[in-house]
């Protein structure tokens, strides 16, 4: 290796001088560039875009666009972004300018919450002579925010007793994608709130308000703006209906179905008459109860939407929308796949306005249930097989109570709980083959009665029993008293069932409230403000004042 | 600026007869090629934008040279390259389970063929043509200006002239670039190298890529260790503009039959 610098050089003298010389030159010569920096710049019309959209299930915000301006050094446009805030991009070039639209995600794919995204426009330039190599130019970015307000969908039971505080289940999505401070029922803040950690359901307790429609409102600190709502807790006067008995249709053996629709102050029955199984409106007008309404269609259970403004029937194979009001029927829809020899049985709808229909088999042996969407008008198989069930929503429609199989099994089977916050079914600790009587549940379900004999608290702990003899039951809506249709006492026996027995049976608290015999297979359900006993068997309806006990 | 270019190219060319004499004098008459020799290397290098995006380039490219006659010389070139732009430095990250920062690529391929003549003892002139298409992918949507698509053919004319002075090499080349359906973009480049020893060169280079300074500064060295056959090559460069590019330029390139030292294979066989 050679260390001599110019070692072998042959040089004539002054060649390095002239060497020095043109170097110099060469350098010096560049000096003189440096003009058009523009040319290579990125300009855009607006560095922020703002998109907002009602709820989840709103339609995507329209598309905004920006205009770019670039230089004639730009040989490349790049468009690229980030963040949830934004689906995708599109620009569309003119010349030295680019309109670039920016297309926002839809509500539904990333639901409620505050979303960011940034847009970056960048121009790139040829960074060699030959254009093989591309450098970036400037740079200009967009921030894009997207609001998408939570969504309040219901609040169970929407309707409330006048001049009482009480606890309700505002069910909605996204109530923890913001920072809530508040809820108020109209201009009246609750006393008390939580959210489950899903944000999909809220306890909230009303304070006694006076009978009103009340909008549902949430305080929010970092919401632009009020979250919508239209969903309204009706708070009703009490009632006194007096004690009266109400007749069937002509021809009936059988009610499957007892609904009080307390808004409306009428009472809805699917019965078994026929020719074909009606549901029947009786409405409850100037102290008098009307003469029965009917629409005949093969039913065999209904239940209210969670606000109340529709109901839903099933015949043997579809659910099928009512008017709630005139009975007059919309179109069905009918269940996939339903296994050979089976049948809907029934259906009863949670607080996020979604229905859970069990079915049946005319023989014996488990089968799938649905989950019925009316928004969308779907039903899906639940992926749960159960055994002739009978499911109960509690009146917050937080959850239902499901117990299946019949007294001629040789096993007990288990208690199934609906959550309807996940829509899920989950076996409970107990098991029991199911009688005629269906489970009582209080509104909030901490208290249940299964097989009219056995009263279990929220977690389904035994805490004693009723007698035999019982053939239907109502709880009040605290779960401190149960109401019960006693065979052999001739009416309703009251028992306190918020004290725990031991699994021992519990005492009745006065004497029986004789009643007319309302027949066989009785159902039973209770107003909101506990007021009043709607007892239906196959004889006729009682109405009976509850005993003040 | 046209004025001293005109300066530096004619301080070249009345050079040129003076180097011609004393070399001459000294060396044998030697072929503009001596011999076919092939190359091939991998090229990467880091381009940063002040105030916008970097981006990290990675290639192979290889080239052959052969003799035409004592006088003459050609030589058929190729290199495929990618480009990656991080569009980390111009999009904040969000964290997301629905979507994801998008990136940008570019892809380049070219080939080009050049012919020249050279004596070994004075300098080298020497005229190419090249052919290239770039692609791109960026974001949902990425489009060259001149076509509105996400592809552009090239194409290029090159002419240049280098003058050996010793132990020094001044050249001096202009590119004349057509992108398709779009502006042609010229440009000159003029370099000034010295070997301080045999097998290393220090180049030094200014430009005016778009009508902006560019400067460049490059060392290669071929060791001796190696078998003189293996080069690498270390160079900065800078577009000097408000926002500034800085390049940093790596390569590798092996040499196949041909083991000479650096001076000789850039006078006598590139």
């Amino acid at each position: 290796m050679r260390l001599f610098l110019g070692e072998k050089v042959h040089y004539l003298p002054g060649a390095r001088r002239v060497a020095g010389f043109l170097l110099f030159g060469l350098l010096a010569g560049c000096g003189g560039g440096g003009g058009g920096d523009e040319a290579s710049q990125t300009q855009i019309s607006t560095n922020a875009i703002t998109f907002s959209a009602s709820g989840p299930s709103a339609p995507a915000p329209a598309a905004q666009s920006l205009t770019a301006t670039f230089g004639k050094d730009v040989v490349q446009l790049s468009v690229v972004h980030s963040g949830d805030a934004i689906a995708s991009t599109s620009s569309v070039l003119n010349g030295r300018t680019a309109e670039i639209t920016i297309v926002p995600a839809t509500p539904s794919s990333i639901g409620p919450g505050a979303f960011v995204g940034a847009v970056a426009v960048t121009g790139y330039n040829c960074a060699d002579t030959t254009c093989s190599r591309l450098a970036a130019g400037s740079t200009a970015t967009v921030s894009v925010s997207y609001q998408i307000s939570p969504a309040i969908l219901s609040v169970a039971p929407y309707v409330a007793a006048a001049g009482v505080s009480d606890t309700v289940v505002i069910s909605g999505q996204g109530l923890r994608a913001f920072n809530i401070s508040g809820v108020r029922f109209g201009d009246t803040a609750a006393t008390s709130f939580t959210v489950n950690n899903a944000g999909t359901e809220m306890i909230a307790t009303h304070p006694a308000l006076p009978a009103g429609d009340y909008t549902i409102h949430l305080d929010t600190s970092n919401h632009s703006g009020e979250v919508p709502s239209d969903v309204a807790l009706k708070v009703l006067d009490p009632v006194a209906y007096a004690a009266a008995t109400l007749d069937h249709l002509p021809g009936t053996t059988a009610v499957r179905t007892l609904i009080y629709d307390a808004e409306r102050q009428a009472l809805l029955t699917v019965t078994d008459t026929a020719p074909s199984n009606p549901i029947v409106r009786y409405q409850y007008e100037n102290g008098v109860w009307s003469a029965p309404a009917q629409a005949a269609a093969g039913l065999l259970d209904a239940t209210l939407s969670a606000d109340g403004t529709q109901l839903f029937a099933i015949n043997q194979t579809a659910v099928i929308p009512v008017d709630p009001v005139t009975l007059a029927q919309g179109t069905s829809v009918a269940a996939p796949s339903l296994a050979t020899n089976s049948f809907l049985k029934n259906i009863v709808m949670g607080n996020d306005n979604r229905a859970l229909i069990t079915t049946s088999l005319t023989t014996s042996g488990s089968t799938q249930g649905y989950l019925f969407e009316p928004a969308s008008g779907t039903i899906l198989l639940n992926g749960i097989v159960l055994n002739n069930a009978t499911p109960v929503m509690s009146a917050n429609g937080a959850g239902a109570v499901l117990s299946q199989g019949d007294p001629s099994l040789t096993s007990d089977v288990p208690v199934y709980v609906y959550t309807t916050s996940t829509n899920s079914l989950t076996a409970s600790a107990v098991s029991l083959r199911q009688n005629g009587v269906v489970p009582a549940l209080n509104r909030s379900l901490t208290r249940v009665v299964l097989n009219g004999t056995r009263v279990y608290d929220g977690n389904f702990a035994l805490l004693g029993t009723l007698p035999d003899t019982t053939v239907a039951v109502a709880l009040k809506s605290d779960g401190s008293r149960a109401y019960a249709v006693d065979t052999a006492a001739g009416g309703i026996l009251v028992y306190d069932v918020s004290v725990d027995r031991d699994e021992a049976a519990y005492t009745a608290l006065g004497p029986v409230q004789p009643i007319p015999d309302p027949g066989t297979g009785v159902r039973m359900t209770i107003t909101p403000d506990n007021g009043t006993l709607f007892i239906a068997g196959s004889a006729r309806i009682v109405v009976q004042p509850t005993p003040a006990l | 600026m046209n004025s001293q270019k005109l300066f530096i190219s004619a301080a070249l060319l009345a050079s040129l007869p003076l180097v011609a004499n004393v070399a001459a004098a000294a060396e044998p008459a030697q072929r503009a090629v001596q011999a076919t020799n092939f190359s091939l290397g991998l090229i990467a290098s880091d381009s940063d934008t002040k105030d916008s995006t970097s981006n990290g380039t990675f290639g192979l490219g290889g080239v052959a040279t052969m003799p035409v006659g004592d006088l003459f010389g050609a030589s058929l070139s190729g290199s495929y390259s990618r480009t990656t732009a991080r569009t980390s430095d111009v999009l904040f990250d969000v964290a997301s389970q629905t979507s994801s920062r998008q990136t940008c690529r570019f892809n380049n391929a070219d080939a080009a063929v050049s012919v020249f003549a050279r004596k070994p003892t004075l300098g080298r002139i020497s005229a190419s043509y090249g052919k290239g298409n770039v692609t791109s992918d960026c974001g949902d949507e990425s489009v060259f200006v001149s076509t509105g698509e996400d592809t552009m053919g090239i194409d290029y004319y090159r002419v240049g002239a280098e003058a050996y002075l010793g132990d020094f090499t001044f050249g001096a080349v202009h590119t004349s670039t057509e992108p398709e359906d779009g502006a042609k973009l010229e440009s000159d480049i003029f370099s000034a190298s010295w070997y301080p020893l045999d097998s290393l060169k220090v180049t030094l280079s200014g430009g005016d890529l778009y009508k902006q300074d560019t400067y460049g500064i490059e060392i290669e060295h071929q060791p001796e260790f190696m078998g003189e056959s293996l080069g690498v090559a270390l160079g900065y460069s800078v577009i000097d503009r408000d926002q500034r590019i800085g390049t940093i330029n790596f390569s590798v390139v092996f040499h196949f039959g041909t083991k000479v030292e650096l001076k000789t294979r850039d006078r006598q066989y590139r």
